[in-house]
């Protein structure tokens, strides 16, 4: 039996934070549900890399879903949706702040038609506060929340985070928040709302300078590839690319000297200890740098990892992709979409011995599964025409 | 009542990334029992900032957290620890699987003691594949995972994500897992193994590198501030600090120009669409922008973009995030009182449910303040207690005090 048997999800989400997290509900066997606008869908359909004209974008995070293709302002679409509620145990929605309560379809309203409904918001700033209003872009969060002030070079400018982590990691947290408040209905019959913000959860992920703030009243910024807290913890040239070193402890140093065939610098009064080689860290640098120079990754891999010190390549995204562990993990799951073809996409990480993740479909074509739905909630084949004519379908 | 009330984590991991997850399974109900060994404990507990001696970093990782102080490679310290077994729900570890045969803690030997057992693992590569046991850190997988190739600008190198994401990420995985986990003991009584890997959840989350490599064949370079589909998306200087900006439109790229009196701007054709702004972006446009960005503080400008509904944002120090009106009214930072450093404020709960909200109700727990309590509710004398403390098979807190 999958974890999620028997779960129903009604999402109402687009582009990536959303999706994604029902993403995860669905590998796990909820019947993910996808209210998609009549007409164009998911603005994520428009969205690069194409191929045969389909998004490739969209392909990648909405597989195991049902698409249902509604126009949420007409009275006949709110009666679908009203029907699905009535069914349903989760709803998932991204809209802008006060969208749905608009359309006459906010909790207020959907908790009267199933009262144990969980009903999760996941937006750029929450349901509350000054800033509930403002539209959210990942970039336009990242340089709010203080992320990009603490990525990047000191000489130069701050950096957003590549992967758009604001949208995917509030995904992750909004979907332990439906499991959390599933797991209460399922002890107590009680359904409720919660909400979870991008600004939230990635202020959440700066502890460290919002610590040395706190704390000691020190302002972090940006410091490159170095570390506020430990060393050495950076990144140096080597023969083939660049190289992380990363020593946390006294004995991790003690270990990784004697991988350099210098076991002398641990008992350095320099660098004894982790607050000594902060202190020192550019004197430390430069007589480690020198040594990782001449090796690939490969060959220091072998010099560190063997040692037990934490090294490692940085990798560009073919070798990432190709990566033997990760194929040994399953992590690369192969798809056919009816769209896009075969494709390879990054899998499920939750490793569950009884109730692993699963790939039951592909994502659907616009509307694939509308007349299903429809026919399900008991709506005959010339009523479906019929709204289908009317563009409510 | 609490979402885990009544069950019962015991937590043998250290440092970061498993810790966060167990921190919030503590903040929604459940009794976590951070385990120690009292020769090796936590490393986390010497992490800066420190106060009064004590590290806040630890406060922030296993706030709401009981402290036991056990060695469990020890024959007498894994009979105590299988008393606890049997009544736990959750045993989490970060051993290898020869460790754990080594400590009796294999889920096999546990299933009989306790068969709903969840028993669940977070290493940086996972138990399987040819890096298992290997040694990592969030540098480490932000370097594997690809995710610092794709951060950084396009003439500079690779960048590391100015905060533990790896750590973040896995912990918010397994904070996953576990409650698939309770959900499935719920509905069918079974327990199960977990086996999570840093590096797999980092992977996840890799968004678009992979899929484009994947689906066209294209390596795409770093892309810094800008985004390669809408044009300006980028992050500018003003007088004193930057802004990012989100044009997504060409009727938003009219109301920019419009509230910036740019009208040569509006009109000049090669500015006109989104693809054509793009290709003529970086040695162009962009130059221009800025000579007008410059003119303005980074708030004034975000004011009069925001007037007009543009997507775009000042790049805040924390300082002044932490100083918003914003973070104060979302409840993101939290006064807690901690057992060693007094009083520290954390970052919040950003999982918030309106009817079994979560809750950081106290500080970390000085190593070994659970110890003897534990073993008197196992049952253990108090004579017991000084000959396991004699054997250093435990250690309770008036000991480190001392």
């Amino acid at each position: 039996m999958k974890v999620l048997e028997g779960v129903t999800v009604l999402d109402f989400t687009q582009a990536y934070s959303g999706p994604f997290c029902a993403m995860q509900l669905a590998d796990f066997g909820a019947r993910v549900i996808k209210i998609e606008r009549a007409g164009c869908g998911d603005q994520s359909r428009e969205w690069t890399p194409f191929r045969n004209g389909y998004s490739g974008y969209y392909a990648s995070i909405n597989r195991n879903k049902e698409s249902l293709t509604l126009d949420l302002t007409s009275s006949k679409g709110v009666n679908i949706v009203k029907a699905l509620v009535e069914q349903s145990d989760i709803v998932l929605e991204n809209f802008k702040y006060g969208t749905l309560d608009k359309l006459g379809l906010g909790y207020s309203v959907m908790k009267t038609w199933n009262p144990g409904l969980i009903f999760a918001s996941l937006t750029g700033f929450g349901q509350s506060g000054p800033w509930k209003h403002l539209a959210a872009y990942d970039n336009v969060v990242q340089s709010m929340c203080g992320m990009m002030d603490q990525t990047g070079d000191p000489q130069g400018d701050p950096c957003r985070v590549g992967p758009a982590i604001g949208d995917s990691f509030t995904g992750l947290q909004a979907c332990n928040g439906i499991l959390m408040a599933y797991f209460h209905k399922l002890n107590t019959g009680e359904g409720q709302s919660l909400n979870v913000a991008m600004l939230d959860t990635l202020f959440g992920m700066l502890e460290e300078p919002i610590l040395h703030k706190t704390v000691l009243g020190e302002d972090l910024t940006r410091c490159g590839s170095h570390s506020h807290s430990f060393a050495p913890y950076d990144v140096y040239p080597c023969q083939d690319g660049l190289y992380t070193l990363a020593v946390t402890t006294d004995e991790d140093f003690i270990r990784c000297c004697s991988a350099l065939d210098h076991p002398e610098w641990a008992k350095d009064l320099r660098f004894a200890t982790n607050s000594l080689r902060l202190a020192h860290r550019d004197q430390l640098n430069s007589l480690i740098a020198p040594l990782l120079l001449p090796h690939s990754r490969q060959v220091l891999d072998e010099i560190f990892q063997s040692a037990g010190v934490a090294g490692g390549g940085v990798l560009d995204i073919p070798e990432v992709v190709h990566s033997p562990q990760l194929e040994a993990r399953s992590m690369v799951w192969s798809v056919d979409d009816p769209g896009l073809g075969l494709h390879n996409t990054m899998g499920n990480p939750v490793h569950m011995a009884q109730t692993p993740p699963t790939l039951t479909r592909p994502s659907p074509l616009l509307g694939q599964d509308t007349r299903a739905i429809l026919e399900e909630l008991g709506y005959s084949s010339s009523e479906i025409t019929q709204l289908q004519a009317d563009g409510i379908v | 009542m609490e979402v885990f009330h009544g069950i019962q984590l015991l937590d043998l991991t250290t440092g970061q990334a498993a810790s966060l997850s167990t921190a919030t399974l503590a903040d929604f109900g459940a009794t976590v029992y951070k385990i120690e060994r009292p020769s090796t404990p936590d490393p986390a507990r010497s992490w800066a900032p420190i106060q009064q001696g004590h590290s806040t970093y630890f406060t922030y990782l296993n706030r709401g957290k009981r402290s036991l102080c056990l060695d469990y490679t020890s024959v007498q310290g894994q009979t105590i620890l299988r008393q606890l077994i049997q009544q736990s729900d959750i045993l989490l570890h970060s051993f290898s699987r020869q460790e754990l045969a080594d400590y009796g803690l294999d889920y096999g030997s546990l299933v009989p003691l306790q068969p709903g057992l969840i028993h669940a693992s977070l290493t940086p590569f996972g138990q399987t594949g040819p890096l298992a046991g290997k040694p990592a850190e969030d540098l480490t997988l932000q370097a594997l995972s690809g995710m610092m190739d794709r951060t950084g600008f396009p003439t500079g190198p690779a960048t590391p994500a100015g905060c533990r994401i790896g750590h973040h990420i896995s912990g918010a995985y397994l904070t996953m897992a576990l409650s698939l986990a309770l959900i499935h003991r719920k509905r069918t009584g079974q327990g199960q193994e977990i086996d999570l890997s840093q590096l797999d959840c980092l992977f996840a989350m890799m968004e678009t590198g992979p899929w484009v490599y994947n689906i066209t064949g294209e390596v795409l370079p770093r892309t810094g501030n800008t985004y390669p589909s809408t044009c300006p998306y980028d992050t500018l200087p003003t007088k004193d600090g930057l802004i990012s900006v989100g044009i997504s439109t060409d009727a938003q790229w009219q109301t920019f120009c419009k509230v910036l009196d740019q009208p040569e701007l509006a009109q000049e054709e090669r500015y006109l669409q989104n693809q054509s702004r793009g290709a003529h972006y970086a040695d162009d446009l962009r130059p221009k922008l800025v000579a007008i960005t410059q003119q303005y503080g980074k708030f004034e400008l975000e004011k009069r973009l925001r007037g007009a509904k543009l997507a775009c944002a000042a790049v805040c120090t924390i300082s002044e995030v932490m100083g918003s009106q914003h973070i104060a009214d979302r409840h993101m930072l939290v006064t807690v009182e901690d057992e060693g450093a007094g009083t520290v404020t954390l970052p919040g709960i950003p999982i918030q449910l309106t009817k079994t909200p979560g809750t950081i109700q106290s500080g970390a727990s000085v190593l070994g303040s659970h110890t003897a309590e534990t073993l008197r509710q196992l049952g253990y004398t108090p004579e017991e207690l000084t000959s396991l403390a004699n054997q250093h098979i435990i250690q309770q807190a008036e000991e480190v005090a001392t």
